[in-house]
């Protein structure tokens, strides 16, 4: 089996549910702009960090290249057993208590860049997880919770054309899509970090990151993305007929950025439906933040493959005193084999 | 749970400046000592194991993660985004409302400033880790102001509310010292205006080379200079057995430390004393509710456990040290369960109640500029290197008219890593990460490699962090309306600063440009200021609302930080403060706690 059941201690499990779960209070606080509204989780904080995915901080040889996935269930007096077609749809296996708590938890090892269905079965009868807002369908169209590992890089609930609108946009957005970074690539600065690079071009990554966070932390924006897309879309080709948005120009985008930004007459001229999306501009600064997060943040996010933002940097900026030395070191303070500490594992 | 002990010699609630000191000397004299606090237990990496991880993480967006947006109905910024580090409170569960005093008539709104971590070592965990000792006047505000004229009080009323703390510098230095020692603190004497018995502070690193700039300005201006004590270790730590590193890493400020060299209570009193074998039980997860009296004593502890279950204890001693404004609700939703008992104890809602009063922050500003043509990795570094007290002297005072003075010092690590960079563009508030950025919406391809070529590794500033008046309007309430997850009343911070403290800010300020100024040879200025004008900002840095004084028609708590009127209870994070000092207070909170613990253990 791709996956197999691993020992957490309960201390580990309570210190990563219990802010999110433990509560008195019903309200529907954590529906933000009412997207799990009427549903359970509406009421708990940070619903989409469950199922916990996190490193596999065992120690054991492989390590960096799994995750262990902590399933959480409220409740103790009920006989909850998760299936999951990584331990074998024909072995569901037990959740255990959580030391003498209401919790009961079971986690997983599981290697990254995978995705996966599972269903608790709940005293006899399947059902989805209630806490992890995380569904997919199966070819009978019928609805599994799922989760994803680090790294996990193909699209969740983005189309590949949006996907790849999104890839261009952040490409143009960002400092490096030009020859600097084909320099960099060239130069073969990522050796031995290459596993889980989708291609490598970062802003594809930036995308996947981008797929990955409106999937779970910033679901509430995947709805502005949804209705933004197309309209981008629609301006792009209103403007250059017979070119493939993906495949303009950086000045072109530009301009596009700029009519988002002032919200021009011409952007809603050209395709913008303001009863659609309002606000261009606070789109334009998701898409910023989203892009600027995913370039930069750890490569387990996705946005990253290999440190490549971070090496960017590096390689661009030296220190004054010594043009041979990076004015970014990232690599000494972060864990090999992506970088060089001979102290932290990440 | 269910054969949990429920009886200890002394209960202490929150795990961090405040409460640690306290669990660590009575624990080791043998007394049984349970700490509750209500956030986890992140372990350093080898405190899990060989080869094995700590769930702090050198991790971007660990300091400040994804978007969420706030709820609470009828807020000025409901619906608005806000972004926290992953041991920050979620602010829908358990919200602080903010109304600036002075402006009732803008609205109230959700805030994330002045929150601590909610961790075992709360504050401790995230904070920069600069440990300064307050200067000797700061302890004797209201006598060292006598007859002395304001520059800035149109009112005449700066020093109205002002006491001096109930002892002087050379009562608490012997504990400072103590604090120095056990918590693990590297830094310089020389240098600093303020009397020292022993020189505990390990060795500095050497300094970011960036820092020389505000070394030189310092030194141009003829301001005397140390290296800033930083709470972090350089050299084997024989009392907590920490052995040192590499901890110039840049994941220093907002970061907890996966290796432990940051000297958070944790790793430098809590987790030693349990290792030695001393009767200290933690119990983390564990949120305490209210508190239970019978009489003049704190008879029952009441808390939900991980599950949310309710759970009560008991101590001969209860030590509240959940920060400023979680101790002080903590006493008030404590009254408000039992009108009649408790809050007699507190006086709570009586004539003459002080609790909640006198809430304080600090005055605070500083001066950034962007050097030219220079460069360096600014993500090898600590939080500061250089740090001044010239402008405490009672020289520096009288000349500009000052009622108390304050430290400055320059920032290093700020803005060293690419999202803390773009989040903090414009040097927003905590509740306005982001902001700045979505101002700059030209950043973005080649105006973005622009903005980093300037920026990136280019920037440097100087920070003060002076004493704020306490004013007897600025005060901590229950809200009425906003309710936790546990729906107990949150907090109300209601509060504004004084006119004095606009002048106090503006001079310091313009010291820290003038700095800037004398210091770099070439730079563009990013601009000076303070946070006058903008109440809601803290930094963390929450003091006052139980304040300690000589007598109870004048404090919350008596000299040895308890409640006047109870025999069992004592308050002992930064809520005791009469006055917030001119220096940031974690380590005065950490040597309080320890006089506090060394008067119990004479009880």
């Amino acid at each position: 089996m791709l996956a197999r059941v691993v020992d957490k201690e309960s201390d580990w499990i309570l210190n990563h549910c219990t802010k999110y779960l433990a509560r008195d209070n019903t309200d529907e606080r954590h529906s933000f702009f009412g997207l799990d509204a009427g549903l359970p989780r509406a009421k708990i904080s940070e619903c989409w960090r469950f199922p916990v995915v996190d490193a596999d901080d065992s120690g054991e040889a492989g390590a960096s290249e799994h995750n262990h996935v902590s399933f959480v269930y409220r409740g103790r007096d009920a006989v909850v057993r998760l299936l999951t077609p990584c331990l074998g749809l024909h072995a569901p296996a037990d959740l255990r208590p959580v030391g003498d708590s209401n919790y009961l938890s079971l986690t997983l090892r599981v290697p990254k860049g995978r995705r996966y269905r599972y269903r608790f079965i709940v005293d006899g009868r399947a059902q989805l997880d209630p806490i992890n807002p995380q569904v997919m369908d199966t070819a009978q169209n019928e609805p599994w919770s799922c989760f994803w590992t680090s790294s996990y890089n193909e699209p969740i609930n983005l189309e590949r054309s949006e996907m790849a609108l999104i890839g261009r946009m952040t490409s143009a957005l960002l400092p490096f899509q030009g020859r600097e970074t084909r320099n960099l690539i060239e130069r073969g600065l990522n050796d031995g970090n290459v596993a889980h690079f989708f291609r490598m071009d970062i802003h594809v990554g930036v995308a996947n990151y981008i797929d990955n966070i409106l999937a779970r932390e910033e679901r509430h924006h995947l709805h502005s993305y949804k209705l933004c897309l197309p309209m981008i879309d629609r301006v792009l080709r209103r403007r250059n007929p017979g070119v493939e948005p993906a495949d303009l120009s950086d000045p072109i985008y530009k301009g596009l950025f700029d009519d988002m930004k002032n919200d021009t007459p011409e952007l809603a001229r050209d395709g913008w439906d303001h009863n659609a999306y309002g606000n261009p501009g606070y789109f334009l600064y998701i898409l910023r933040r989203h892009t600027w997060t995913g370039a930069f943040s750890h490569p387990k996010y996705g946005g990253n493959p290999g440190g490549l933002g971070w090496a960017f940097l590096g390689e661009t900026f030296r220190t004054s005193a010594d043009p041979s030395l990076s004015a970014f070191n990232w690599a000494r303070a972060i864990e090999p084999p992506l970088g060089n500490s001979g102290e932290y594992r990440g | 749970m269910a054969d949990l002990r429920d009886e200890f010699d002394v209960v202490v609630i929150g795990s961090g400046a405040g409460g640690a000191p306290i669990a660590y000397e009575l624990a080791r004299a043998k007394r049984s000592v349970l700490v509750l606090e209500k956030g986890a237990l992140l372990r350093t990496q080898d405190e899990r194991g060989p080869g094995r991880l700590s769930d702090f993480k050198r991790d971007e967006m660990f300091n400040a993660g994804p978007e969420r947006i706030i709820t609470t109905p009828g807020m000025v910024n409901t619906g608005a985004s806000f972004f926290t580090s992953h041991v920050e409170p979620d602010l829908n569960d358990e919200p602080h409302v903010f109304t600036n005093v002075d402006r009732p008539q803008d609205g109230s709104k959700i805030t994330i400033e002045g929150y601590t971590a909610q961790v075992v070592g709360g504050g401790t965990q995230l904070y920069g880790a600069v440990s300064l000792r307050f200067a000797e006047r700061d302890f004797k505000l209201k006598t060292a102001n006598q007859g002395r004229q304001l520059k800035g009080d149109p009112g005449g009323d700066a020093l109205k509310h002002v006491i001096d703390w109930p002892f002087d510098y050379d009562a608490i230095e012997p504990f400072y010292a103590k604090a120095e020692h056990l918590i693990g603190i590297n830094g310089t004497v020389a240098g600093q205006i303020k009397k020292f018995s022993q020189d505990n502070y390990q060795t500095p690193l050497l300094p970011n080379p960036i820092s020389e700039f505000a070394r030189l300005g310092m030194q141009r201006l003829g301001l005397q200079t140390y290296r800033t004590p930083l709470a972090v270790i350089t050299q084997k730590h024989e009392p907590s057995g920490r052995t040192a590193g590499d901890p110039k890493v840049g994941y220093v400020n907002r970061y907890g430390d996966p290796l432990g060299y940051k000297s958070n209570t944790w790793v430098s009193l809590l987790r030693p004393t349990i290792r030695d074998g001393h009767d200290l039980e933690l119990r983390p997860n564990c949120v305490v509710t209210h508190l239970e009296a019978s009489g003049r004593k704190i008879s029952k502890v009441h808390y939900r456990d991980p599950s949310g279950n309710r759970r009560t204890v008991s101590g001969k001693l209860v030590i509240v040290a959940c920060s400023a404004i979680e101790s002080v609700r903590l006493l008030m939703l404590s009254a408000e369960e039992d009108p009649e008992n408790f809050a007699s104890l507190v006086r709570y809602r009586q004539d003459g109640c002080l609790l909640g009063r006198f809430f304080l922050t600090h005055a605070f500003g500083g001066a950034e500029v962007q050097i030219k043509g220079q460069r360096f990795d600014k993500s090898i570094s600590l939080d500061s290197d250089y740090a001044t007290d010239s402008c405490a002297s009672e020289d520096f005072l009288d000349a500009h008219g000052l009622w108390a003075g304050g430290a400055i010092y320059n920032n290093t690590s700020d803005q060293c890593l690419p999202i803390t960079m773009a989040r903090t563009e414009g040097d927003t508030d905590l509740d306005f990460f982001w902001g700045g950025f979505i101002g700059a919406q030209d950043h973005t391809s080649e105006a973005a490699l622009q903005w980093l070529n300037g920026a990136f590794g280019s920037r440097l500033s100087a920070a003060f962090m002076a004493n704020q008046i306490p004013r007897f309007e600025n005060r901590i309430e229950l809200h009425p309306d906003v309710r936790d997850k546990w729906n107990r009343k949150c907090g109300h911070v209601i509060k504004n600063f004084h006119p004095h403290d606009e002048q106090v800010m503006n001079l310091f300020a313009d010291v820290c440009r003038q700095i800037m100024v004398e210091g770099v040879p070439k730079y563009t200025e990013l601009g000076s200021g303070s946070v006058y004008g903008n109440a809601v900002r803290i930094a963390n840095h929450i003091m006052g609302g139980a304040r300690f004084a000589p007598s109870r028609e004048l404090g919350v708590l008596d000299p040895n930080c308890r409640v006047w009127d109870a025999d069992n209870l004592y308050v002992t994070d930064g809520s005791f403060m009469p006055t917030s000092g001119g220096a940031n207070p974690t380590l005065t909170i950490q040597a309080n706690a320890f006089r506090v613990a060394s008067h119990l253990l004479t009880i």
